[in-house]
């Protein structure tokens, strides 16, 4: 379903997001069962989740070649489909119904080399080692036809998305959202009858810049919020809206890059396995170090500044200047550490601390990506 | 790549161990002839499976593959990627009997259970062409050698392949790589340049300048750039499977940084002069007026106060290179 659309006088970045929840022919749906459901049932989340990426890609994304157009393809649960603004986007999810989509968005991705395009699926996936990744579509276990015709390969998506000469020299990024369930190899090292998408030309060189990102390793297991987004999608648009955020190298502005956006995710990944108590691992790969978004606005990072020697905090002050000579921060010491909130940059960091140190200045970036900016700072006794 | 590990050892974050090293080298390469065993099929298996042994010890280790030579790929999945040892096109009936799938390095050294003590940190780094000859279309199926079985993942046993394992290719599936005569391959003059601190980075936790996973994925398309313009030619570089971030060794001191410094606008240069200090408030850069159309220098990764026409700004010199944009009044 095309939810959006500009201008096509001018290069666009062509969006196909896909979120299925709702899979009849697996335990918990209303479909004929399947012979072999290899373990997988409903999902909760995936819907919702693919919805708020669609949404973030149409009213917030300052993507670098501004959105072109957006597809959006929802099957969502019945629980999902209760909030109308999903409802009114579900529609067929059938790997015959992506084939549609998809050959829409290759055409529009086509036009020219200066196209851009992202891919965002959530749902159910299989993995074989000896394969690749499987997503599986709404029909997915159908009775009649092969077991895995409701899958498509994503190395077929991704190769298809490169076969022609626009295509392979585009930015172009990949997020794949889910658990990847492995197969066992009663099944073969390859998942055969699968629905293909694209014609691939192994010939053609391939200069396309970008990213592809697994929300878990093969075998690896993804989890979301219960009446929630997946955790992966939660990850991804906190990065996207500036936790992932760095210099380029001009040194105009603040954007989030494939690279850096890898970083965070893999950061973000320790920390929250942390958090949550599980194991969490994203597969994260890149080509180039393509700009995936820009901000408006320096993002805000959360900073703690620790003082050591614990006694030459007592009486001890800290200001922070920018490059402006703007005051942004002072107060004194009143514990082994001080936290408080800047917008990226530069600055430089004053520590008067009691007569008995010495006064301290230390200049320092205060940046994404990452969590909390922690300075350790080491005071030296004043020399009498 | 094998002398750097060695001359750089102190710097890696676990001790040096196993090292094997094969070596074919042409008669443009003397100083490489005779040090270590030829890159055969057969060297190729023994040295790979005293490499994997040694990973296998302890989850802790970490295990680096480094090729540098000819490869190509027999069909555009990621990873069928073939790397061709000394003996290639000896058989002209199993046109790739000498070639080793590289697939199967990668998938060979996958940890099979949460007891499997492999080693979880793997770098592999490939420095071949990535070509797809047309020869191979005229063959139903073409198949690399493998060097080892992969075992079947046992459905009683939960799988879950939890290395941190990226793979870095120096070319684009279809693409070539370049090497340059009497020196060695663009890329890995880039990875080394990298190592050696163009991708290096101030870690506060640890208060030391350190090159990890993250800064080489950032730094090295970058350091590659410079080194294309050195010796024009296109590398490009692909890395797979970037996981969380990981040390991969420590710098003794800041990197050196080349700072190229622009003043705009230009009507402002005659009348501009810029000085660059340190956070210590030491002059390290002094540009009287009129200023050039650019200036040139290297100092010291870190952060930096900038005064242009009494304007000062806060700037950090980041390797491998970091541009200089100043904006200062027009009428000075």
């Amino acid at each position: 379903m095309l939810v959006f659309e500009a201008d096509r006088s001018q290069p666009g970045t062509h969006a196909l997001v896909i979120g299925v929840s709702r899979y009849p022919h697996l335990p918990g749906g209303d479909g004929a069962p399947a012979t072999n459901h290899f373990g997988l049932t409903q999902l909760g989340s995936a819907a919702r989740s693919a919805h708020h990426f669609a949404e973030w890609l149409i009213h917030e994304a300052r993507l670098p070649v501004p959105l072109g157009s957006c597809r959006v393809m929802l099957a969502p649960s019945p629980e999902e489909a209760q909030a109308p603004e999903i409802q009114a986007r579900s529609g067929g999810c059938s790997a015959s119904d992506f084939l549609e989509e998809a050959n829409d968005w290759i055409a529009d991705a086509s036009r020219s080399p200066e196209e851009s395009t992202i891919f965002y699926f959530v749902g159910q996936k299989l993995h074989s080692p000896g394969s690749e990744d499987l997503l599986l579509f709404e029909d997915f276990g159908a009775p009649r036809g092969p077991v895995f015709k409701g899958g498509v390969s994503f190395m077929n998506i991704f190769q298809g998305m490169g076969s022609n000469a626009s295509l392979s020299s585009q930015v172009q990024h990949f997020f794949i959202d889910g658990s990847r369930h492995s197969v066992d190899e009663s099944m073969g090292g390859f998942l055969r009858g699968t629905t293909d998408v694209f014609d691939v030309r192994p010939s053609q060189v391939d200069r396309r810049a970008g990213g592809t990102f697994h929300a878990a390793v093969p075998g690896g297991q993804a989890y979301a919020h219960v009446d929630g987004v997946s955790l992966f999608l939660e990850t991804l648009l906190k990065g996207l809206r500036g936790g992932a955020a760095v210099r380029p190298r001009d040194g105009r502005g603040w954007a989030v890059t494939a690279g850096s956006l890898a970083t965070w995710l893999g950061s973000e990944s320790r920390a929250e396995s942390e958090r949550f108590g599980v194991a969490l691992q994203y597969e994260l790969s890149i080509r180039g170090d393509a700009t995936v978004c820009t901000l408006d606005k320096p993002p805000s990072v959360p900073v703690s500044i620790t003082l050591e020697p614990p006694e030459a905090m007592m009486e001890a002050w800290l200001k922070v200047v920018s490059d402006d000579g703007t005051s942004v921060h002072a107060a004194r010491f009143d514990g082994p550490s001080m936290d408080f909130d800047l917008p990226a940059g530069v600055y430089e960091f004053e520590i008067v601390p009691h007569w008995n140190w010495q006064r301290l200045r230390k200049l320092a970036v205060v940046s994404s990506p990452g969590l909390r900016q922690v300075f350790t700072v080491r005071a030296q006794e004043a020399t009498p | 790549m094998f002398q750097w590990l060695h001359e750089h050892a102190a710097s890696l974050p676990a001790p040096l161990g196993v090292c094997e090293l094969l070596l074919s080298p042409s008669v443009l390469e003397p100083d490489a002839a005779g040090v270590a065993q030829r890159a055969t099929m057969e060297n190729f298996e023994l040295a790979a499976n005293t490499w994997r042994e040694a990973a296998r010890s302890h989850r802790d280790n970490i295990a680096l593959f480094y090729f540098a030579g000819h490869g190509l790929i027999r069909n555009t999945t990621e990873k069928a990627q073939v790397l061709l040892l000394e003996e290639f096109g000896s058989k002209p009936h199993k046109i790739l009997s000498s070639g080793v799938e590289m697939a199967n390095v990668v998938n060979g050294m996958a940890s099979l259970s949460e007891l499997d003590p492999m080693a979880r940190m793997q770098l592999y780094f490939i420095d071949a062409c990535r070509s797809f000859p047309d020869t191979l279309t005229a063959y139903q199926e073409q198949q690399g050698s493998t060097i080892w079985d992969i075992p079947a993942v046992d459905p009683k046993v939960p799988y879950k392949d939890d290395r941190l394992a990226p793979v870095i290719y120096t070319a684009e599936p279809g693409a070539t790589a370049f090497g340059v005569e009497g020196t060695g391959s663009v890329f890995g003059e880039a990875l080394l340049a990298s190592l050696d601190g163009g991708a290096g980075r101030y870690d506060e936790a640890s208060q030391q300048w350190t090159v990890s996973l993250a800064s080489l994925t950032q730094a090295l398309p970058e350091q590659l750039a410079i080194t294309n313009r050195k010796y024009d030619t296109q590398q490009m570089v692909r890395f797979s499977d970037i996981g969380p971030d990981a040390l991969l060794r420590t710098l003794d001191q800041a990197p050196l940084v080349e700072v190229t410094i622009t003043v705009e606008p230009v009507v402002s240069r005659p009348l501009t002069g810029v000085s660059v200090a340190n956070a210590d408030d030491v002059s390290v850069i002094e540009v009287a007026a009129p200023f050039p159309e650019m200036h040139r220098d290297h100092i010291a990764a870190g952060n930096y106060r900038v005064t242009a026409q009494g304007v000062k700004k806060y700037l950090t010199a980041q390797p491998p290179a970091t541009p200089w944009r100043l904006q200062v009044q027009a009428d000075g």
